[in-house]
């Protein structure tokens, strides 16, 4: 057990993660008070299964970030693996796999272009995930005409419906992603190569790394995570909405960066997303418990941003 | 000289630190009106670290600057600029979308009104300074597109516009030609005439001999000999520099090299400014290349390193024509690389000491690709230890280590790497303490005895000449020769890097 | 002039040219694009375009990105379809709109001072501000003051009063730019932070003065949008974000500082301005017009990544805080 007291004594020094996740803890704690019977786990645990879908968006955006850019086209790739998913499944079961096959597909062909303008033709991310994102928007909504069709076939709806135990399917797909990727990011090979890539890309170039091809990974990753996301949120709604992929671009962006990773890339990892996505959910939960319209959870959220990132600047991070 | 000249301006007690490193320690100068002072010393021997407290740019943590018998506190190169004091820094401070003129009168631009530029008295004004200097430059160029040398000269006159009482010259003249070198003294000269205050920061030890009065030596931080010039030799001061034997630093040669056929091959590559070069470099030797700066000598260590395709030529790598084109494809014929920006091009600075020295050694350190942080540990320890790295925990940031023991890192980087036949060396030892590049000196011999070779390229004379078998010099992207070591002097070395009969390209 | 501005002029000659051709082409193929009426169409639409850009420029010359202005311009327009409650009259409601945008971009000017990355500063105060748009005009509508929409929608024959004051802003925050002591030291710290800070230049204020201005030029954008929407919107502004700074990067300013002139952007926004107009009248859907516009940038970008010197070109360069590369 020595690695796991040696893990914990690590964390220990990153001062960011108890930061984000003491807020993350006190947030969810003042949620509970404020309602009756707030702290019951079946509560918390739905509001988890809910917000799945961002949770699953904000580690495809920690890649991203990790490597040194930023990912602005997870809601416009959420938006078109919904319109995709709901077209293709069409509310057959029969026709699930092939939907999902096909959503994922769509978004990896997007964070591969994403990937490649970035790494290889050297363009800002920022613009270019930001342009390639207003493509995408145009393409489904030419496409669809503004009406989706299809729907979400009903087995599907079990991902947001069912649960093991008390634990809802959602959550676990979650865990299960976290979990995967964390195995990726440290206990591998490849990992050790994205973090030096991202760090420092010419560094890990000047070391024998093939930086650029990790970069590209790391987009093709947000944005198969981002159709991931998609396709449990269309589980949620059950078919096809214009739009409903919208505020993850940001709030995922949010969610990464008040984790403690920075943007100059190679700082940070997966345990401080976790935080910054709880952090997140839990203030608009807040805020709406307390019937504050949308609109402040907007200054809220922006207003924690700017924030946090003048604590991490404290703090030395 | 005449009577006996006042002080313009003193440190005292000054110390500075990074971190952990002590780069100035409780140093106490003293600069003379009229006179030009030379601070010497080795790279990371704190220097410019000095300067920068001097010139406003670093708060000391301790002691003061007294400026005409006042203490004061320089809380930004403003403060420091309008108390009388410019430097020309050795990283230059240019912007190289700006022209010349637009450089050298940057926060003194002349206004009509508050704030809308004049630009016919802003050209006068920076005339006037470079006809104070003896030089003449077209003002409208865009100093990106200067040649260094005329960089350095740009750099220089934007330090003199603001007419300083006191002027720092660091490292003023590594890119210049002997003519020009000249001009700069002619320039300290007339300076010293006003009753100004000079420190000619240097390496080079016959121009330290010219243009100076007195004195400072500087070692590890401290100030270990100040005084009249006059009292020293060239081999008095090379002493105080480096605290010890020279033969101490530069470790011998065991065993002389063979001759045997090349390791590397380079023929008539083209490449940027480099036009039609050619060398060699046998196994287990070392190939110094020197010369002004900027001539190209970056070029060539970048081809060899894959990072840079020549447009013409060809490179052979043990015997057989190679493409790199890559440093992965280096690496497979052996050959690594240490860059000399090591925090921009060498270094993940937030990355831990293990993370960054295990980085070219991961698939053979990690069977199957999965990772053994305990096997890793032990091999970077052991390297650690090899190098003698000075370090608190392996798992620190490596961007918190002192120069040296990032240089060395960078080294220990090529240390796991069983398959090295070639190292290329650019630049290794900037900003290193002299007990670091000793080390790193020997390490550098060691392995030269295991067949590896080293192509070492260096701005720094005594290095070569410590270190090199044979050293190539260049100018323009042309080699002007090539000086075995039985034959190498700095007169001679100097003598070809500053364009000697005919090599104009 | 001062031999960078030369420069810098000298560099604008090609996207003014092509600016010109795609304008003289247009007009050439298409009847319905010569008309007086399409005229004032297009310079009415390039009008809101022409002021944000202008603001953008001044940012991303000192090596920062400003992803506020959007929601900047969205909040104008509900301010001034609000009237009524925020002023009275249209002088008040015209300042204080002024006032307001001018505040935001000095928040977002001190926080890049205290050190947040620009990105992350100004993503902060967009996704505030759009919360304070929707909270001071939930959906489009609201009632504009009458003084206030017979200004913006002025009209001196077929040109749109607000577009001459568009141009005049560019022209005037260009001269600010380009000859002023302040805009000096815009370019040298977007040239090279450190240096900047070595040369003495007091890199905090030229920051506050630059986001100030750009906050500033996103109200008033805002103003001029309203002179084509009659009302105001929350969400109004948005696109507005990524078409300031296509017209910027399309302009010639680089991403990474210091170099480009605001008069290129001038032309970079009246030929995104025009590449809209165009498709409007083509009755190119908006799908289609998001996919033209998204390509346009990229393909822009690319040619411009082609034949400038290799930048570094993570998100984080566009960074005020660290001089040189990586």
């Amino acid at each position: 057990m020595t690695s796991i007291s040696k893990a914990l004594r690590n964390a220990a020094r990153r001062r960011d993660l108890l930061v984000s996740y003491s807020l993350a803890l006190i947030l969810l704690v003042v949620s509970g008070l404020i309602t009756s019977s707030g702290l019951q786990p079946n509560r918390i645990l739905t509001i988890f299964g809910q917000n799945a879908p961002l949770g699953v968006a904000a580690i495809g955006q920690t890649f991203v970030l990790l490597s040194g850019g930023l990912d602005l086209s997870v809601g416009p790739v959420i938006n078109l693996s919904n319109v995709v998913a709901s077209e293709v499944m069409d509310g057959q079961n029969g026709r699930i796999p092939l939907a999902v096959a096909a959503s994922l597909l769509a978004a990896a062909l997007v964070g591969l272009i994403n990937g490649v303008l970035v790494a290889k033709a050297k363009i800002n991310p920022l613009l270019t995930t930001l342009a390639v994102a207003t493509v995408v928007q145009g393409v489904y909504f030419a496409y669809t005409g503004g009406q989706p069709t299809g729907s979400i076939a009903p087995a599907f709806r079990v991902v947001s419906n069912g649960r093991i135990g008390v634990i809802p399917w959602s959550f676990i797909a979650w865990l299960l992603l976290w979990a995967i990727t964390a195995f990726l990011l440290y206990r591998t090979v490849f990992g050790r190569r994205f973090y030096a890539a991202g760090a420092n890309e010419r560094a890990a170039w000047i070391s024998g790394i093939s930086s650029s091809w990790y970069i590209v990974s790391a987009y093709v990753a947000s944005a198969v995570c981002a159709g991931l996301a998609g396709l449990l949120l269309s589980s949620y709604i059950g078919r096809a909405s214009i739009g409903v992929g919208d505020p993850y671009t940001l709030i995922s962006i949010a969610a990464v960066v008040i984790g403690g990773t920075a943007f100059t890339g190679g700082v940070g990892g997966l345990a401080g997303t976790f935080a910054g996505v709880v952090v997140m959910v839990f203030i608009a939960t807040i805020l709406s418990t307390l019937n504050i319209p949308a609109a402040a959870q907007f200054v809220a959220q922006g207003v924690v941003i700017a924030s946090m990132m003048l604590l991490y600047n404290r703090l030395g991070r | 000289m005449t009577d006996t000249p006042s002080t313009s301006i003193e440190c005292r007690n000054v110390t500075k630190r990074f971190g952990n490193t002590v780069a100035v320690d409780d140093v106490s100068l003293r600069l003379l009106k009229g006179r030009t002072t030379a601070l010497i010393g080795e790279n990371g021997a704190g220097k410019t670290t000095l300067m920068s407290v001097l010139a406003g740019e670093l708060q000391p943590d301790e002691g003061t600057v007294i400026v005409e018998g006042e203490e004061r506190r320089f809380r930004s190169p403003m403060d420091a600029r309008r108390a009388g004091i410019a430097i020309a820094h050795q990283e230059l401070s240019l912007f190289p979308d700006l022209t010349v003129a637009e450089n050298v009168a940057l926060v003194r631009e002349p206004t009509r009104g508050l704030l809308v530029i004049n630009n016919s008295r802003l050209r006068a004004s920076v005339r006037g300074t470079l006809e104070f200097m003896g030089i003449s430059l077209d003002l409208d160029r865009l100093v990106g597109e200067l040649s260094p040398a005329l960089q350095q000269l740009v750099e220089i006159a934007k330090a003199l516009h603001s007419r300083p009482q006191v002027l720092v010259l660091d490292e003023p003249t590594s890119s210049l030609a002997t003519q020009e070198v000249e001009v700069l003294r002619d320039c300290v000269r007339r300076l010293e005439d006003q009753e100004a205050s000079v420190v000619f920061v240097s390496h080079r030890l016959d121009e330290v001999f010219d243009f100076a009065d007195n004195v400072c030596v500087m070692r590890d931080g401290h100030l270990v000999a100040q005084g009249p010039l006059a009292e020293y030799t060239r081999d008095s001061l090379v002493t105080e520099m480096v605290g010890r034997e020279i033969t101490q630093v530069y470790p011998e040669r065991e065993h002389p090299p063979e001759d045997r056929p090349p390791f590397l091959e380079l023929s008539n590559v083209t490449a940027g400014s480099v036009r039609d070069l050619s060398l060699r470099l046998s196994p287990g030797s070392i190939i110094g290349i020197g010369g002004l700066e900027g001539q190209g000598q970056s070029i060539v260590a970048e081809v060899v390193a894959g990072i840079r395709q020549p447009e013409q030529g060809t490179l052979r790598v043990a015997g057989e024509e190679v493409r790199l084109r890559s440093p992965q494809d280096a690496l497979r014929h052996g050959i690594a690389y240490v860059p000399p920006d090591r925090q921009t091009s060498g270094l993940m600075l937030p990355l831990s000491i293990t993370k960054n020295t295990a980085v070219s050694a991961l698939r053979r350190i990690h069977k199957l690709g999965l990772i053994r942080p305990n096997r890793e540990r032990s091999e970077v320890s052991s390297v650690a230890d090899q190098l003698s790295l000075r370090y608190e925990r392996l798992s620190q940031e490596v961007g918190e280590l002192s120069g040296g023991n990032q240089q060395k890192v960078l080294f220990g980087r090529w240390l796991l790497v069983p398959s090295l036949k070639l190292l290329v060396l650019n630049d290794p030892t900037r900003g290193v303490d002299i007990g670091a590049r000793a080390e790193i000196y020997t390490l550098l011999r060691k392995l030269t005895e295991e067949d590896v070779s080293i192509l070492l390229i260096s701005t720094d004379l005594l290095e070569l000449l410590g270190l090199a078998d044979l050293i190539y010099v260049m100018y323009e992207g042309r080699i002007t020769g090539s000086v075995p070591r039985e034959q190498a002097t700095e007169e001679e070395i100097m003598r070809l890097a500053a364009n000697p009969d005919g090599q104009k390209s | 002039m001062s031999g960078s501005t030369l420069h810098n002029l000298r560099a604008t000659v090609p996207i003014w040219a092509f600016t010109a051709l795609l304008i003289l082409v247009a007009a050439l193929l298409s009847p319905p694009f010569r008309t007086l009426t399409n005229v004032t169409a297009l310079l009415s639409l390039a009008a809101p375009l022409i002021i944000v850009a202008t603001g953008q420029a001044v940012i991303i010359l000192m090596a920062g990105i400003d992803l506020s202005v959007g929601s900047v311009m969205s909040l104008a327009t509900a301010l001034a379809a609000s009237y009524a409650t925020f002023g009275g009259s249209a002088p008040v409601n015209t300042i204080l709109i002024l006032v307001v945008g001018a505040t935001i971009g000095a928040l977002n000017g001190l926080g890049v001072i205290a050190g947040v990355h620009p990105l992350i500063m100004t993503l902060s105060t967009y996704i505030a501000v759009r919360g304070v748009a929707l909270f001071v005009l939930p959906s489009p509508g609201g009632e504009v003051s009458g003084g206030l929409l017979q200004f913006v929608t002025l009209q001196v024959g077929v040109v749109p009063v607000f577009f001459i004051v568009a141009v005049a802003i560019a022209v005037v925050v260009w001269y600010a730019t380009a000859e002023s002591t302040w805009g000096r030291r815009l370019y040298a710290v977007g040239s090279n932070a450190t240096n900047a800070d070595k040369s003495g230049v007091n890199r905090k204020a030229v920051i506050l003065v630059g986001f100030i201005v750009s906050g500033l030029l996103a109200s008033v954008a805002g103003l001029a949008l309203v002179g084509r929407l009659y009302s105001g919107d929350p969400l109004a502004g948005d696109p507005y974000t990524l078409n300031s700074i296509t017209a910027v990067v399309l302009g010639g300013v680089a991403l990474t500082g210091g170099r480009g002139s605001i008069i290129g952007v001038l032309a970079g926004a009246l030929l995104v301005g025009s590449i809209g107009n165009v498709l409007n009248m083509f009755g190119v859907s908006s799908a289609y017009q998001f996919i033209a516009t998204g390509l346009i940038l990229i393909v822009a970008l690319y040619a411009y990544n082609v034949g400038v010197f290799r930048r570094d070109r993570s998100a984080a360069s566009a960074h005020l805080n660290t001089g040189g590369g990586r």
